[in-house]
């Protein structure tokens, strides 16, 4: 009640200075997110101007104290799928295609172990961009599900809350993507040469 | 995959809740029953190091990104027109 008081008091500059103070330290953050999103920088410096503008508007209605990071995080990733994703349309990602074809995936790969010991090793040696280039190649959802759970170390309630879906939505999106990623960075290992394929088939028999 | 011996927790289900293990989402009794598995059991404990593995390489090599500089310039920029915009309509309400 009494924040609310002080809120209605506070003036334009006033505010302006408190979300400085609370929200910009968030921008490196932000931005390596929206890079997965957008995939390339111009965008990502787009999508996160606009995350901000759309942050500030709203930041009188943020109750202080609770979680500003995931509060951010939310607009963010509705900004990207209202108004960002419409204009983006690259062909690879038309939606529902994607998904069928990658549930089918991961249908018939049920029973594959995913990785094996000796590519774990040999991911030691893939270059960093390889990985991020991986994780890329995900679906958009089980990518952003990934994202946020490995690399921003949300909860599934927080990834539930930023991505709009219930929690059983985000644990599959997280189980498929995570599998799906295992098998292209198995793929990427082999096309480098880091794994002979003779030791994944000792292992495997 | 099994080491063959017998578990109180079957080897299937402590592979179907790796994920939940690794996320720390599970309660506090569930855990227990999954780490003496995994203590009990190689092939589910090499499951569950791969699992670990890819998951720390991705939280090493996907985030971290730095903004340009010019970023937070222009962010700043975009805040302080909207404040200016802020202030003549509510000095036009008044």
């Amino acid at each position: 009640m009494a924040d609310e008081t002080a809120e209605r008091r506070e003036t334009p500059e006033q505010r302006a200075a408190r979300f400085e103070r609370d929200a910009l330290p968030f921008l490196d953050q932000l931005y390596a997110a929206a890079m997965r999103m957008t995939r390339n920088p111009a965008d990502a410096e787009d999508l996160v101007q606009e995350t901000f503008v759309k942050a500030f508007a709203a930041f009188h209605q943020f109750q202080e104290g609770t979680n500003l990071k995931a509060w951010l995080y939310r607009i963010l990733t509705n900004t990207f799928i209202n108004s960002y994703r419409k204009r983006q349309r690259q062909p690879q990602q038309s939606a529902s295609d994607t998904i069928e074809d990658w549930q089918l995936a991961a249908a018939e790969s049920h029973q594959s172990t995913g990785l094996r010991s000796a590519e774990m090793e040999a991911l030691d040696h893939l270059p960093d961009s390889d990985v991020k280039e991986a994780l890329q190649q995900l679906p958009e959802d089980f990518r952003l599900a990934v994202y946020l759970a490995d690399v921003e170390g949300f909860s599934y309630k927080e990834i539930a809350e930023i991505m709009g879906t219930p929690i059983g939505t985000v644990m599959s999106r997280l189980h498929r993507g995570r599998r799906g990623l295992q098998r292209l960075l198995s793929d990427y290992a082999r096309d480098r040469g880091l794994v002979r394929a003779s030791a994944t088939e000792e292992e495997a028999s | 995959m099994s080491c063959g011996d017998p578990h109180e927790t079957d080897c299937g289900e402590v592979l179907a809740e790796v994920f939940l293990y690794l996320d720390g989402e599970m309660t506090s009794e569930r855990q227990e029953l999954i780490r003496t598995h995994l203590d009990e059991c190689s092939p589910c404990l090499r499951k569950y190091g791969i699992e670990r593995e890819v998951r720390a390489l991705v939280a090493r090599t996907c985030g971290g990104d730095i903004a340009p500089k010019e970023l937070r310039a222009k962010v700043i920029g975009r805040l302080r027109e909207v404040v200016v915009e802020t202030t003549v309509l509510e000095y036009r309400a008044e």
